[in-house]
């Protein structure tokens, strides 16, 4: 009887995965339809090749429709960059209304109508030198699936131009690189307008050719369930996030940086003032690995505009660029063990000060505080051998309620 | 029927019958998913008329200026037609297959009479009126001066 049941039960399921498909090719994008679903009266032909399924008017010199059994997400869109005599793009036929989608010779570009109003995903993988760009204003996710970008155009290699919410996962396994190159007209490699929360244990390499090699407009946030990111090298800043930078997890490798490894800075209001937003120029560490060469001058591992929080994880530099710090605090510094992860900051600084004497005169700092330190937990490693140079430097106060630390912090 | 009040027969009793609710679920699944399938591409053209063609393993249309409609599946080519001439294309279980009345190359204004079975003329009409024929159920010939047809009006 069981051995009954369980082929009845696999006959089932294997009927219910062999959905019937249709694949419709135009010149612009692949378009995938239940066949079940496409009754009499849902599509229509006439004489000029055009070719209306559910409402929706597909037109080309030549239309292609094939059938097969494979299964389709109906809320995903897939861009695959090595796709070669065939459209990049493969979407739901039901979003042929709501998404448009355009292929140049430097460039993809996905826009999504302000009238979608469901959460989509974004699978983008394969190889290429062509640039993406997904707009739209509702909240997406987008996936990066072994994706590798060198972009030869003035865009960024990965432009997500949507103000919402925005997932990246990285599947765990996968490896992705984004570049772009040296006459980018935007403010990095990978740009994202929205909030970006990332996810999925892979892995991602980044270089900014131009300016930065990432930057979002709003917060950026390494989830607990991250991988692990590569700053490869940046003309100007690794990372440059607006209203906060916060990494619960994962590992951030930064080296090559012209600029700041991470530079934080607030959201404005059009008359300059600091907007109201959450944490605004903050960072936030709560767990996770950041390690930071800091190999030019005059600049900083980690910058926050305003406040900065390490909860837990570890935060390890090098600073060997004279005059730059390893941690530079605008606000307040309050380094605490709040979390399962331990905290550890271990800073190396081998620089010295930058152009002494001058107006221009940086010092070399393993911390630098504007505000008030507060250590109430973890531990702070320093090795410092620059001339000069400082372990931890405050203009506010100093307050200790718990800690370890090899430096004299006063 | 005649239940033992013993709890474990019961019990028994109880899992045999989840088994058999188990496995007419099973069934109606797979015959759920079954029926969803879809076996022919029909085309409808514009004079109404409709072509349906099973659905196989490689199947492929194509739309283009140059060819017209053509429909191949593992190098052969099942079925080809103007795109002017297309008006619908769907997917069915089932195949339909309204083909024309009379043969398409008759004189438009060549007579065919209508005879129902007991050999009465009830009609009288044209080529090129014949589908505009309206009849009581049943079956009727239809007689042109060189073909004569069986047509059963539903």
């Amino acid at each position: 009887m069981k051995r009954i049941l369980t082929l009845l039960c696999t006959l089932a399921v294997v009927a219910t995965a062999t959905a019937q498909t249709l694949r419709l090719t135009t010149p612009r994008a692949t378009y995938l339809y239940e066949a079940n679903r496409l009754n009499e009266g849902t599509m229509r032909i006439d004489a000029n090749r055009h070719l209306t399924i559910d409402g929706f008017t597909h037109e080309g010199e030549e239309l292609i429709l094939s059938l097969d059994d494979a299964h389709f997400d109906n809320a995903t869109i897939t861009i695959d960059l090595s796709a070669t005599n065939r459209p990049v793009v493969t979407l739901p036929g039901r979003l042929a209304g709501l998404i448009s989608v355009a292929e140049h010779a430097d460039r993809v570009e996905i826009v999504a109508a302000p009238t979608l109003a469901e959460e989509l995903t974004y699978r983008l993988t394969g190889n290429s030198t062509r640039s993406v760009i997904l707009r739209g204003s509702y909240k997406s996710t987008i996936v990066l699936d072994n994706l590798h970008i060198d972009a030869q155009s003035n865009l960024p290699a990965l432009w997500i131009d949507n103000g919402k919410r925005i997932d990246i996962h990285l599947p765990e396994g996968t490896s992705s690189t984004l570049a772009d190159r040296n006459d980018n007209q935007m403010r990095a490699a990978c740009f994202i307008k929205g909030h970006a929360e990332w996810k999925g244990a892979g892995a991602i390499t980044l270089t900014g050719r131009a300016r930065h090699a990432y930057a979002s407009n709003e917060y950026t946030w390494l989830r607990q369930s991250f991988g692990t990111m590569n700053i490869a090298s940046a003309a100007s800043d690794g990372l440059h996030v607006r209203q906060y930078f916060q990494m619960d997890g994962g590992r951030l490798t930064i080296k090559g940086t012209a600029g700041d490894g991470i530079d934080v800075e607030r959201t404005l209001n059009d008359d300059g003032t600091p907007t109201d937003d959450d944490l605004n120029g903050q960072v936030v560490i709560n767990g996770g690995h950041i390690d930071l060469d800091v190999t030019a001058s005059d600049v900083k591992g980690i910058k926050s505009q305003t406040d900065f929080t390490l909860s837990g994880g570890t935060i390890q530099a090098r600073v060997a660029g004279n005059g730059s710090k390893g941690i530079s605090v605008d606000g307040n510094l309050l380094v605490q063990q709040k979390t399962a992860t331990p905290t550890r900051v271990i800073i190396a600084v081998s620089a010295t000060t930058y152009m002494p004497g001058t107006p221009s005169e940086a010092k070399a700092r393993g911390i630098k505080v504007d505000g008030d330190f507060t250590f109430d937990g973890g531990d702070l490693q320093f090795n410092i051998t620059g001339a000069k140079a400082k372990a931890v430097s405050i203009d506010g106060s100093y307050i200790y309620r718990s800690g370890t630390t090899n430096a004299l912090i006063e | 029927m005649q239940y033992s009040s013993s709890p474990l027969s019961r019990s028994g009793h109880w899992f045999l019958t989840g088994q058999r609710l188990l496995a007419a679920a099973c069934c109606f699944l797979s015959l759920t998913a079954y029926a969803q399938q879809v076996r022919y591409l029909t085309f409808r053209h514009t004079d109404g008329t409709e072509r349906s063609i099973p659905l196989q393993t490689g199947l492929r249309i194509t739309l283009s200026a140059a060819n017209g409609c053509t429909v191949e599946a593992q190098g052969q080519q099942l079925y080809t037609a103007p795109l002017a001439s297309l008006q619908q294309l769907w997917f069915a279980q089932e195949p339909t297959a309204i083909a024309p009345l009379l043969s398409p190359d008759l004189a438009p204004d060549e007579r065919i009479d209508v005879y129902s079975l007991d050999g009465r003329r009830v009609a009288t009409t044209t080529a090129a009126e014949a589908h505009q024929l309206s009849l009581s159920t049943g079956v009727y010939l239809l007689r042109g001066a060189r073909q004569t047809r069986k047509v059963m009006f539903p």
